[in-house]
């Protein structure tokens, strides 16, 4: 008999790995604590579903930090709305605001959340009270009024089966929706919605499509499109799902998406705001705000005034995490029991984390294997302790890759419009190393640096990226240093870090880096921009620059010995790291023609023309060849005009750093080419799958060729360029030098920062087609 | 038989349309102020030997059925009974749907338009080919410009066009813009806030004769009796259907607005479902045909939707 292999284990831990539970997701088995702002909020919610409130429309919001359960709370608010009696159950609408505006957030409402059918059902129930309405005053027809209020009949069917005046009864309706919304349009589209012949466009016009002609015919000629015609619109929905006292509960979660510092709503798009919240008041509906407290600061004050209630998410406490490991376990039915953990160790989880739900609960699922997977033949043994805390904190609490960080960091630097470069001392012989060193302003030395850094648990970790901030602030007058953390820091730490640089470190969070990330580099080069500008700000400047180099230095002198053996090694793994990355790409490129003498295969179009492009772009970014060679012939044609090609040629290489970005510029074709050349050994290789797909050890190896080719290009100086991209050819025309390239240095650096994901699309399209 | 059948048979309920068929000129009852209407569009237009001078627009307006379609049919009959042969009436009321846009709508009129006297042998190909020329020109102003001038004006012809109902104020201003000699538009639009409201800029926009506007109403307290009494409804010694009492018709049209084709809908109906059942009866003791009672009437309704009183 042939041996089975043993069916998987199934799954029992009791955490989820993600530690991201959206709103969407709740369900019974959704473990909530009872924190006092989740109190608080549900009482909120029950006084507003309260029939003695009904009168009263109501504003929350809810604000917290990145992790600490907002979208939690919100998606409790929401389950508890949802699950109230079913005669007074109400519409409940989640919004999400990703990067968006509230156009975008209004298409969500209507588009995904409030269905056509569903919004019909609602202007039908507007339509069955005008009808009855019209017919309650007739002993003939009052009772056909009464099934009308009741929704035992359909309003549309009652009109075409008696053969009413539809015309009538469609433009009172209209009338009373244009009362009811405030909005001619309104009236009109939403009527329209019952009309079998218009209902399509009317639709597409209320989900934000330019108006259909038959609708410009009839006045509507705008699209919902702008911030204000939005929360209009918004405003009137709320008003469509309060009727006959209903219920309408919408709760948009991550607002500091859709009002933030980078995306400053304009005071027209404020003011409407405002106004919506009034509407939703007026229709009895209560709108949920959630998202990082600065939204607040940006709705302003006007708005705060009309917000009812305004919870702060808190952190978890240790007695919260407690209940929350117990009662994990318990939806498991292993009772309410904290064993793996302890009380020190959660309380050591807590510290680490700072309270941070969302972290909390990510590290307590690894935890949780790591110490049953350590006893595995008795898991009632298995202990969590606060060194495997320490230990999985620094492999987990990252969860991301640094390449997968770098990566995210050229993007938001690229967004920006910044150059960069990488692995910069401005301090030589001290660890003043800036994984980014972003130059900015006039001086040398004036930027911004970004460190990396791994979790921060103990006091050496601490202690270094201190020394790594006072040695980068030292090293310029205008010098910002920006930590960005890619894993955890121990509470205790944050003080000393907080005053070593120049901004709160950021922890590392995929959802929120990249804003954050950008929000930061702003503010500071922001201020680098604004201190140059008048002689008493400078002046303040550099006060506020004395009394910083001051403490710079006192702090350099006492961490300098400490850390001269850690900094040399570790520029050194720095340099290595560049150096064999390159050694290897090199290799390749040069071993190909000589040991290998593969055919030549030639690459599928849709892959060959990312790199033709690129360079091409940058053949028209660096001309200095062609310029040379433009020399020559003139001197060939013509000897008075070969004088002024000389010249003209000298000129544009008179600066010495034109030198270095003729290299920046060698180097950039090396790269393209080994790519290429890697791309081609891919294709040469590759061996579809039976079902026509790469397998996956052909999509790894895409993959890590496309990384090889973004690590490299990362440390590149791109912006170097600059210096030749007004070099250019002269062509020689009776005494007339014309200029015949303009400069693309801008679309080189698209090409060639995006080149890595066009490539490996490009790739995976091509193989499709085979198929 | 059915007292609100009218014929042919097998019309039903539609409007009444004597151009086509002239018995139906005995059908129209003075309600809704239908008749207030006839008499404005007769004396506003006057000789209607006129039109060959100056064409018209004339706009019916009223909620669905209150008659406007009949009440501009017999506009027409009367300009076709005034004028003899050289008035062609043409209908285009079914030439297009209300979910075209105003352009679409206006161009399948006048394509029609082109098929239709083409049919009447009223066209040269040169005409033809001209009208085509200004229908894809998109400049339909053109267009009734040449059928007014070169089409009509060398016969001596009015042509009288009952055009598709409208809720656009637009289009009705724009066949007041149309309205060249020997043309006649019979418009007709439920809007009717949103055309009177714009009837300023028609007029305007109309020939120096002035454009018809003719408001047609809902039932007054005493039209629905009328109506009844009109197609004998009220007979009790009618043979072969009962009768309606007066009270009875009053209780139905009371404290509401309801339309003169709601109500011929109403009992049409009634009648028609006692013929089918054959439930018409005749009193034994009277001699009487049975009558028609208000839960009678009431039970009626709530069959239509589909349920029981």
């Amino acid at each position: 008999m042939s041996e089975r292999p043993e069916p998987a284990p199934v799954d029992d831990n009791p955490f989820l790995p993600m530690a991201v539970a959206t709103p969407r997701e709740f369900d019974d088995a959704t473990v909530t604590i009872v924190t006092p702002a989740v109190a608080e909020a549900v009482s909120l919610v029950d006084a507003f579903l309260r029939p003695s409130t009904r009168s009263v429309g109501n504003v929350i919001a809810i604000v917290g930090e990145y992790g600490t359960g907002k979208s939690h709370l919100v998606g409790t608010l929401l389950r508890h709305a949802r699950d109230t009696s079913e005669g007074d159950r109400p519409r409940v609408v989640l919004l999400e605001a990703r990067p968006t505006t509230f156009v975008d957030l209004y298409r969500q409402l209507i588009g995904d959340e409030l269905r056509k059918e569903d919004v019909s059902d609602r202007v039908r129930e507007f339509y069955a009270d005008v009808i009855a309405d019209e017919l309650s005053d007739s002993p003939f027809t009052t009772d056909i009024a009464d099934l009308l209020r009741t929704g035992q009949l359909d309003p549309v069917d009652v009109v075409h089966r008696l053969k009413l005046a539809e015309s009538r009864c469609l433009d009172s309706l209209r009338q009373v929706l244009e009362r009811v919304t405030n909005n001619a349009a309104f009236g009109v589209a939403l009527t329209l919605l019952l009309r079998h012949d218009f209902a399509d466009a009317a639709w597409e016009w209320l989900t934000g499509h330019q108006p259909d002609q038959v609708l410009v015919d009839r006045g509507i000629d705008t699209a919902i499109a702008t911030e204000e015609l939005a929360l209009e619109a918004m405003g009137v929905l709320a008003l469509l799902y309060g009727h006959r006292g209903r219920r309408f509960v919408v709760a948009i979660d991550e607002m500091n998406k859709v009002v933030s510092g980078n995306r400053e709503p304009t005071s027209r798009a404020i003011d409407m705001f405002q106004r919506m919240m009034e509407v939703f008041a007026a229709a009895q509906a209560l709108l949920v705000l959630a998202g990082l407290p600065e939204y607040l600061d940006e709705l302003g004050s006007a708005v705060r005034q009309r917000i009812g209630r305004i919870i702060a998410v808190s952190p978890l406490t240790v007695e919260n995490t407690i209940e929350y490991v117990k009662r994990s376990q318990e939806r498991l039915g292993r009772g309410q029991v904290l064993d793996p953990f302890t009380v020190d160790t959660v309380r050591y989880l807590v510290k680490l984390t700072d309270g941070n739900a969302r972290r909390i609960i990510r590290l307590c699922s690894h935890l949780y294997r790591r110490a049953v997977d350590a006893n595995p033949h008795d898991p009632a043994r298995a202990q969590v302790t606060e060194a495997m805390v320490r230990e999985v904190a620094r492999e987990h609490a990252g969860a991301a890759s640094a390449d997968h960080v770098r990566n995210e960091i050229r993007q938001v630097l690229a967004g920006l419009g910044l150059t960069y470069e990488r692995d910069v001392w401005l301090n030589p012989g001290l660890d003043s190393r800036a994984d980014y060193w972003v130059p900015f302003g006039s001086e040398a030395h004036s930027g911004c640096a970004l460190v990396l850094s791994e979790s921060v648990l103990d006091r050496s970790d601490c202690d270094a990226l201190v020394n790594r901030a006072t040695f980068l602030l030292a090293a310029g007058a205008q010098v910002g240093v920006i930590l960005v953390v890619v894993g955890l820091v121990h509470a205790d730490f944050m003080p000393q870090l907080n005053a070593a640089f120049s901004a709160e470190p950021i922890v590392y969070d995929q959802y929120t880096f990249n804003e954050t990330l950008s929000a930061v580099l702003e503010q500071h080069l922001g201020l680098l921009a604004d201190s140059g500008d008048d002689v008493s700000s400078e002046m303040r400047e550099q006060f506020t620059r004395l009394g910083r180099q001051q403490a710079n230095t006192q702090r350099m002198l006492e961490q300098a010995m400490k850390t001269l053996t850690a900094l040399r090694s570790s520029s050194d793994r720095a340099l290595s790291q560049l150096q064999q990355e390159m050694a290897e790409l090199t290799s390749q490129a040069s071993a190909q023609p000589t040991d290998q003498q593969a055919p030549t295969l030639r690459l599928p179009p849709v892959v060959l023309t990312q790199f033709t492009d690129a360079r091409a772009s940058l053949d028209a970014v660096d001309q200095v060849d062609a310029a040379l060679r433009a020399m020559f012939a003139a001197t060939e044609s013509d000897l008075v005009n070969a004088v002024d090609a000389r010249v003209a040629v000298r000129a544009q290489l008179r600066s010495p750093l034109v030198f270095s970005a003729l290299g920046v510029s060698t180097i950039l074709r090396m790269l393209l080419d080994t790519f290429q050349d890697g791309v081609n050994e891919w294709y040469r290789t590759y061996v579809p799958g039976p079902t026509g797909m790469p397998y996956p050890g052909d999509k790894n190896r895409l993959g890590a060729l496309c990384l090889a080719y973004d690590t490299v290009y990362e440390y590149i100086p791109f912006f170097r360029l600059e210096e030749i991209d007004q070099i250019a050819p002269y062509l020689v025309d009776g005494n007339l030098a014309v200029l015949v390239s303009p400069p693309q240095l801008a679309e080189a650096r698209e090409l060639f920062n995006g080149l890595s994901r066009r490539v490996h699309a490009a790739v995976l399209e091509s193989v499709a087609d085979w198929r | 038989m059915n007292p609100y059948q009218v014929p042919p048979a097998g019309s039903g309920l539609g409007p009444l349309c004597p151009y086509a068929h002239p018995e139906h000129e005995d059908y129209y009852v003075p309600v809704d102020n239908t008749e207030n209407s006839f008499e404005t569009f007769k004396r506003m237009l006057g000789d209607a030997a006129r039109l060959r001078d100056d064409g018209r627009l004339v706009v019916a307006l009223g909620w669905d059925g209150c008659g406007k379609t009949s009440l501009l049919n017999r506009c027409a009959a009367w300009v076709q009974g005034c004028l003899g042969d050289d008035c062609h009436v043409v209908s285009m009321g079914k030439m297009s749907r209300e979910r075209e846009t105003v352009e679409e709508r206006q161009r399948n009129v006048f394509q029609s338009l082109i098929y239709e006297l083409g049919d009447r042998e009223l066209l040269t190909p040169e005409h033809r080919l001209e009208m085509t020329g200004a229908l894809d020109k998109h400049n339909l102003n053109i267009g009734y410009y040449y059928v007014s001038r070169y089409v009509l004006k060398p016969k001596n012809a009015v042509l009288v066009i009952l055009l598709p109902r409208t809720e656009i104020r637009e289009e009705v201003e724009n066949y007041a813009r149309w309205a060249h000699p020997n043309l006649v538009f019979l418009a007709e639009s439920r809007m009717s806030d949103a055309v009177i409201a714009h009837w300023p800029v028609i007029q305007q926009v109309h020939n120096p004769s002035l454009p018809i506007r003719l408001d047609v109403g809902t039932l007054t307290e005493n039209d629905g009796w009328a109506f009844v009494q009109a197609r004998k409804g009220d007979r009790t010694d009618a043979l072969g259907y009962p009768f309606v009492a007066e009270e009875t018709i009053r209780r139905v049209t009371a404290q509401r607005e309801l339309s003169i084709g709601e109500l011929h809908d109403l009992l049409h109906g009634v009648y028609q479902e006692l013929l089918e059942n054959g439930a018409m009866w005749r009193s034994r003791s009277t001699g009487l045909m049975g009558e028609v009672t208000f839960e009678d009437l009431l039970s009626f309704y709530f069959r239509r939707l589909g349920r029981q009183r």
